[in-house]
């Protein structure tokens, strides 16, 4: 009795996620169902469409280029952190961190400004002659993956310095005491111990990727369109609300089905974790 | 069998300087103790031994050979650390195999000598678990099979029993010795506590302050300590400044600065300078107040009693400062009661007072 009370205290939160996530999300889902068309017809019907396609598996290769980008330059930046004393880590990780409290709207605008026809990038290239005419550099995927990684990274290196922070550091030393170069020693004890920090870290760059409105919005072209973008075409545009309704959940189930492949993965790299 | 070498090492961690010129030889096959408090330097001595640490100056030599610049992994020695360090993510067996995968064994060696190896530290049955899931006397198991696994040319402990309870502490380091000796290995054993190390080790280092202050026969240590520093930490309580007034009857003649007489057995060699007088506790004789004119009494009258269980300890107040004394379970002596105290001629240890 007195343990069963204590369940009573999530009733506000679940209340509030009810009211606020499985209802609308349950609406969502279910719009893309009703009306006279077959079952899965609206789905069937967005893929029929080569631009749809076009811009579902951009959206897909944009966000999953973002994560890998954002984990090969977390990972040894997060290393680098773990090993740092306890004041040069609480620097580096503020540091880390400092891009976060500007809103993403200033964040991505800034890259308007460096890979601009006349930005700094094309500027510095043109005057040490490596380039004759100004690169093209804005308003396409590139443009939308650097912005995104610059917007994801943080995160990257937040959830793996939190993992890699707590290995032992004897696990080092003891591996290169019994064989192991230093090299090797990492790929066979800090990587598969700060896996769960890289599937977390992951997980967060991709499903922020893969919905993030801002940034492709800003940084990419007519040629660049996602999914986020597409539903804010077809909803607020053309009215197509089944239509916008149809490519939000699938890119609910998008999100939850790279999740679930990333965590089968990790597990079978570290059956500990 | 190998012998180990210290010349001259001196280490630091950044401008905090840990050992000054340090100077050891561990012999074939010895097993020898690094003893001393927390931040003596025997840790920074045993992980400039494995490679760990780069000593600033000075040489790491095995059987002649200069190790100071090589790489831990190419050294070959077993490391027992504190914390035990096995791999989370692996199961004992990988645990111990880890060495041997790095040298490139063949697959059915590998399995012949893990499985042989977790057999001598009785672990055979726990091959699979996972070592997180394992107790703390497993997990000291499977780091000593990990490190022995590799038939190392030297093994090295750091405090390897510190975090087990007392009576599994005293079966694994009889356990530690037997492995040792059954190996052959010589080995450099660090440790704060005195039993322990007294009772495994061929000789034993105590340190002090980066410098060490005697090497010696763990029997020796206890009985000759060769400072002031050394007797305190081996139990001795009670130290008179003396000065030296030659020999008679085959005994050191001394007198203290308020002409007390003492005498001393003349094995021992007279240090040069100022000269310090080291008795323990449970050496001096206690009785009531009598003076019969020998040498090595003491007047004085108690100031302070505690109940040890076996006996009463008390701190004597007396013209030669405070002494403690232990003193026979009956008839205990009250506080403020006068006595004599006799300090027998053999149980007086002369040091150099530095």
């Amino acid at each position: 009795m007195r343990y069963s009370s204590v369940y009573l205290l999530c009733v506000p939160a679940l209340v509030l996620v009810g009211l606020l996530l499985a209802a609308p999300l349950y609406s969502t889902v279910a719009q893309t169902f009703g009306g006279e068309v077959a079952l899965f017809g609206r789905y069937g019907a967005f893929f029929e469409n080569a631009f749809n396609r076009d811009v579902f598996f951009r959206t897909l290769k944009i966000a999953l280029i973002t994560t890998v980008i954002a984990a090969a330059l977390g990972y040894p930046t997060a290393y680098f952190i773990s090993q740092a004393g306890p004041k040069w880590r609480s620097l580096l990780i503020l540091c880390a961190v400092l891009p976060l409290l500007t809103s993403s709207v200033v964040r991505s605008f800034s890259w308007i400004v460096i890979l601009g026809r006349k930005g700094s990038v094309n500027t510095l290239l043109m005057k040490l002659h490596v380039i004759d005419a100004p690169l093209r550099l804005l308003f396409n995927e590139i443009s939308v993956v650097i912005g995104l990684t610059y917007l994801f990274l943080p995160l990257m290196i937040l959830s793996l310095v939190g993992v890699m922070e707590n290995i032992e550091d004897d696990l080092m030393d003891a591996a290169t005491s019994l064989g192991a170069p230093r090299i090797k020693a990492f790929f066979a004890v800090i990587v598969p111990l700060s896996l769960p920090g890289l599937v977390v870290g992951a997980v967060l760059v991709f499903t922020g990727s893969l919905t993030s409105f801002t940034t492709p919005q800003l940084l990419g072209g007519d040629g660049s369109t996602v999914l986020s973008t597409l539903i804010f075409r077809q909803a607020m545009v053309l009215f197509d609300w089944d239509g916008a309704a149809t490519i939000a959940t699938m890119m609910v189930v998008l999100t939850l089905s790279v999740i679930t492949a990333i965590n089968m993965a990790a597990r079978r790299l570290n059956p500990a974790a | 069998m190998p012998t180990l070498e210290l010349r001259k090492i001196c280490a630091s961690y950044g401008d905090n300087r840990i050992l000054t010129d340090l100077d050891l030889e561990v012999a074939d096959g010895d097993f020898v103790s690094l003893l001393g408090e927390s931040g003596c330097g025997k840790t920074t001595t045993l992980r400039v031994v494995a490679g760990f640490l780069r000593a600033d100056s000075g040489g790491v030599l095995l059987d002649g050979e200069d190790y100071t610049r090589r790489p831990p992994n190419r050294r070959g020695f077993g490391y027992v650390f504190q914390s035990y360090a096995l791999f989370p993510h692996l199961n004992v067996f990988d645990n111990v195999a880890f060495g041997l995968r790095q040298r490139k064994v063949a697959r059915e060696e590998v399995r012949r000598r893990v499985d042989e190896m977790l057999e001598v530290v009785g672990l055979a049955a726990l091959r699979d678990r996972l070592s997180k899931s394992l107790s703390g006397g497993q997990k000291q198991r499977v780091a000593l099979a990990r490190a022995l696994v590799i038939k190392p040319d030297l093994l090295l402990f750091d405090e390897p029993l510190s975090n087990l309870d007392a009576k599994l502490r005293v079966k694994m380091r009889v356990e530690i010795r037997r492995l040792q000796q059954e190996f052959k290995i010589t080995t450099l054993y660090v440790t704060h506590d005195q039993e322990e190390c007294f009772s495994i080790s061929d000789k034993v280092t105590v340190m002090n302050d980066g410098v060490i202050e005697q090497f010696d026969r763990p029997e020796h240590i206890f009985s000759q300590p060769a400072s002031p520093f050394v007797a305190r930490f081996v139990g001795f309580e009670n130290f008179f400044q003396l000065r030296h007034q030659g020999m008679s009857d085959g005994r050191h003649q001394l007198v203290a600065a308020d002409g007390t007489k003492f005498e001393a057995p003349d094995r021992q060699t007279i240090p040069g300078g100022r000269l310090l007088g080291a008795v323990r506790p449970e050496a001096i004789a206690l009785g009531p107040a009598a003076r019969t004119g020998q040498a090595g009494e003491i007047a004085g009258s108690i100031a302070f009693r505690t109940y040890l269980g076996r006996g009463y300890q008390y701190i004597v107040q007396t013209a030669l400062g405070d002494l403690t004394v232990n003193g026979e379970d009956q008839q205990p002596f009250a506080t403020g009661d006068t006595v004599t105290l006799r300090v027998p001629p053999d149980r007086m240890v002369l040091l150099g007072d530095a």
